[in-house]
């Protein structure tokens, strides 16, 4: 049979652990939209002797869950940036009045105007004019490639100065919640901060997490490679490498000093998507454009330099030959010389019609016709219209996944929120039903108050 | 049973309302600028098909201005060759009239005078300039194709074309009118004239009354106006084809140009239909949004 006092300290064991239940819902109300934070759960058991008292304070998890948002997150991250970066690029190659492909009809467009009357001085200056706006509309094209290549670099650097940090908080989070008591509300508020690290870091590399007996937390790269184990974190290194003409390559470096190149195989996250970009997708496009660069400035050089002048001279270029295909793009521009003497376009098939041929500029006009490009299977203009679509196939695919991404994203975060988030409602609920315990733990210390008296009043 | 959380409700809600947001945005871009691909990654296989029918609207439109550039060429070259053949059916004129019997020295004479005038006027026209060149110059344009003291400047057996221009996607079509065909005696045609010589001989007859040279001289000033009159009719041929060519290319420019708007415009019905669809759709997801995110149990 229960003493008075054993009673009393049901009802004190009743205030304290509804008291501290209280308590544990009102955090979870205070912190129902806070990112990162995951609903706690009180544990409340009966304990020896009657009474009863908080087991445990569970913090709410959903490990698939969280790997799916971790994925997500990447993935979504990646295409992004991806399309970010894209997105300049495709006005800079758009087809427009400003276009390349609109500058090389304009060009082929004032040599047949020229072919009319090849001794017209205005018609030949013309014709240099439009010469001109086609190199610098591929230099110009180029330049944007280059700029968003570099600017690419750039946030690369960044954001794995950002990785670095992030690997190391997560590293010290662990050591935090190793110090702490299980199942402590302490503990609980280093994984909340450990998992809010975690998530920024999954949107800027792929990454895996496993979960330990202890609540430690290893975070693997994708592939493989341990960037976070206990307390103990890898970084990622970025040095100019000449490789990539002095951009960054990224390597991997484990607490031995051991370096991993991984700027190849990094392709998740928003880090993953700008080393796609810069080395993938703008490289393809830069090459693409210094070949057709290459490929028409030695076309159109082949024609001009059998060609003669009114001068009498043959043997000279319409553009700078180009000295490699890599640069062509940028570096073009009219042969030296040639702008400031017009007489030097190469008009005429032979010296005796120097002076008012036209054969030479009709065999120019056919370059358009020519299969020069793409190695000999398509015209300058065709090749053109490849870049163009091939920009806006790499823009739409980067924007489409991205689009695709976010909504799977915010769908795997809406269900695993639907585990781990705070149901306001719920909270309430909790709330109303803990005040009512508490108000009976307060009403077994009444009774046994009354009790006392009834007691000592005999 | 699935728990629905506050963050997942008002992220659903954000996301609701960020699509909706940018599907707006789009329709009104679309409505706005009239373009349903307004940039490559809108419809990358017609924005590249969009870039080769602009190509050749570009090139047709090129091709009109050469057909309109060797029309104003060929229109002087055949205005002085019909001056040409009124000097020379004046010549063939006063031949006839002279070559009577009846006609003294004196009025010879005069006659002589005039044919004089009239050979220094077919130099003017074989010399006849457009722009900054000679029309007549097979070669060497920015030089007179003839002075009196040395007759024509270039090789007038060698040089019998005339220049070519690229006015269709396959077609050239001549653009000149050969001075060597009109005005050159040439050693593959044994009945071609040099038609300032004929003047010159001509006058040189009249000038030595000479009823029997000048009876001749009939024959050959009407093979010369013959021989000016062919190179007229090429001319008006030339002329013709080309304005068939313009025609053509004007035709290909409208064509082109239909593709192009086709392809890349928007249709304005279809557009407003789907702005006032999306403005809908944006208006739906907020007063959605507002009525998700109110009511709790603390509303009680």
């Amino acid at each position: 049979m229960s003493t008075l006092s054993g009673i009393l300290n049901i009802g004190r064991s009743t205030l304290a652990a509804h008291q501290g239940a209280i308590g544990v819902v009102s955090g979870n109300t205070a912190n129902a939209d806070t990112v990162g934070y995951a609903r706690r759960e009180v544990q409340i058991r009966s304990i020896v002797g009657g009474g009863v008292g908080v087991a445990a304070i569970a913090r709410r998890s959903a490990t698939f869950l969280e790997q799916r948002v971790l994925g997500a997150n990447a993935r979504f991250a990646a295409h992004d940036a991806k399309a970010s970066g894209l997105a300049a690029v495709e006005n800079a190659l758009s087809d427009g009045e400003a276009g390349i492909g609109a500058r090389l009809d304009a060009l082929f467009a004032s040599m047949r105007t020229l072919s009319v009357d090849p001794s017209d001085l205005q018609l030949r200056a013309d014709v240099l004019a439009r010469g001109n706006a086609v190199a610098s509309g591929f230099s110009s094209a180029a330049d944007t490639l280059a700029r968003e290549r570099s600017s690419a670099d750039q946030a690369i650097g960044l954001e794995v100065e950002r990785v670095n940090q992030l690997t190391g908080a997560i590293a010290r989070a662990n050591a935090a919640v190793g110090a702490a008591a299980p199942g402590s509300l302490s503990r609980a508020e280093h994984i909340d901060e450990r998992e809010r690290l975690v998530h920024e870091l999954a949107g800027l590399v792929e990454i895996k997490t496993l979960a330990g007996d202890d609540e430690s937390l290893t975070v693997l790269l994708q592939g493989g490679p341990t960037l976070v184990q206990q307390n103990v974190a890898s970084t990622l290194r970025a040095t100019p490498d000449a490789a990539l003409g002095g951009l960054l390559r990224v390597d991997l470096v484990d607490p031995s000093g051991a370096p991993l190149d991984v700027s190849t195989t990094l392709r998740g996250g928003s880090l993953g998507g700008r080393l796609e970009l810069r080395d993938d997708t703008l490289t393809d496009l830069a090459s693409a454009l210094d070949t057709l660069a290459f490929d028409l400035a030695t076309a159109f050089n082949a024609v001009h330099a059998a060609g003669y002048g009114t001068d009498g001279a043959t043997g000279r270029d319409f553009f700078a030959t180009p000295a490699t295909v890599a640069g062509a793009a940028q570096s073009m521009g009219l042969a030296a010389g040639l702008e400031d003497n017009p007489a030097w376009l190469a008009t005429a098939s032979d010296a005796a019609s120097a002076v008012g041929g036209n054969a030479n500029l009709l065999a120019l006009v056919d370059v358009a016709d020519a299969r020069i490009a793409l190695g000999g299977t398509a015209t300058a203009g065709q090749a053109i219209a490849s870049i163009i679509g091939n920009v806006g196939r790499e823009t739409q695919s980067a924007r489409d996944i991205a689009t695709d991404a976010s909504g799977q994203l915010e769908q795997t975060r809406a269900l695993y929120q639907s585990q781990v988030g705070v149901s306001v409602d719920e909270e309430l609920i909790d709330l109303t039903r803990f005040e009512r315990a508490y108000q009976a733990g307060a009403r077994i210390i009444e009774t046994v108050d009354r009790m006392y008296e009834a007691v000592l009043s005999l | 049973m699935i728990r629905v959380t506050q963050s997942q409700q008002s992220g659903i809600a954000l996301q609701s309302i960020a699509t909706a947001r940018a599907r707006l945005q789009q329709a009104q871009q679309v409505a706005m600028s009239g373009q349903r691909v307004a940039k490559p990654s809108d419809d990358p296989a017609a924005a590249a098909r969009n870039r080769l029918l602009g190509e050749l609207g570009n090139r047709a439109a090129s091709h009109r201005t050469t057909a309109q550039y060797g029309r104003s060429r060929l229109e002087s070259a055949e205005q002085a060759l019909g001056e040409a053949g009124n000097v020379l059916v004046r010549a063939r004129q006063l031949a006839t009239a002279m070559a009577n019997d009846t006609m003294s020295a004196s009025e010879r004479a005069a006659a002589a005078a005039e044919v004089s005038q009239l050979r220094r006027a077919m130099v003017d026209l074989v010399n006849t300039e457009h722009g900054q060149e000679h029309v007549f110059a097979a070669i060497a344009t920015d030089s007179p194709p003839y002075t009196d003291g040395t007759g024509f400047t270039y090789d007038v057996d060698t040089y019998t074309a005339v220049r070519e221009v690229e006015v269709g996607t396959t077609q050239r079509l001549e653009i000149g009118s050969s001075g060597s065909m009109a005005f050159a005696q040439r050693a593959a045609d044994p009945n071609s004239v040099d038609v300032i010589a004929s003047l010159a001989l001509l006058e040189q007859n009249l000038l030595a009354n000479d009823r029997d040279a000048i009876q001749s001289d009939i024959d050959t000033v009407t093979r010369a106006f013959d021989q000016v009159l062919g190179e007229r009719v090429r001319t008006g041929v030339r002329l013709e084809q080309l304005q068939r060519a313009d025609e053509v290319a004007q035709q290909s420019q409208s064509v082109y140009a239909r593709l192009s708007s086709e392809l890349v415009d928007a249709d304005a019905a279809e557009a407003f239909s789907r702005l006032s669809l999306a403005e809908y759709t944006m208006q739906a997801a907020v007063t959605v949004a507002s009525r998700v995110l109110g009511p709790s149990l603390l509303n009680m």
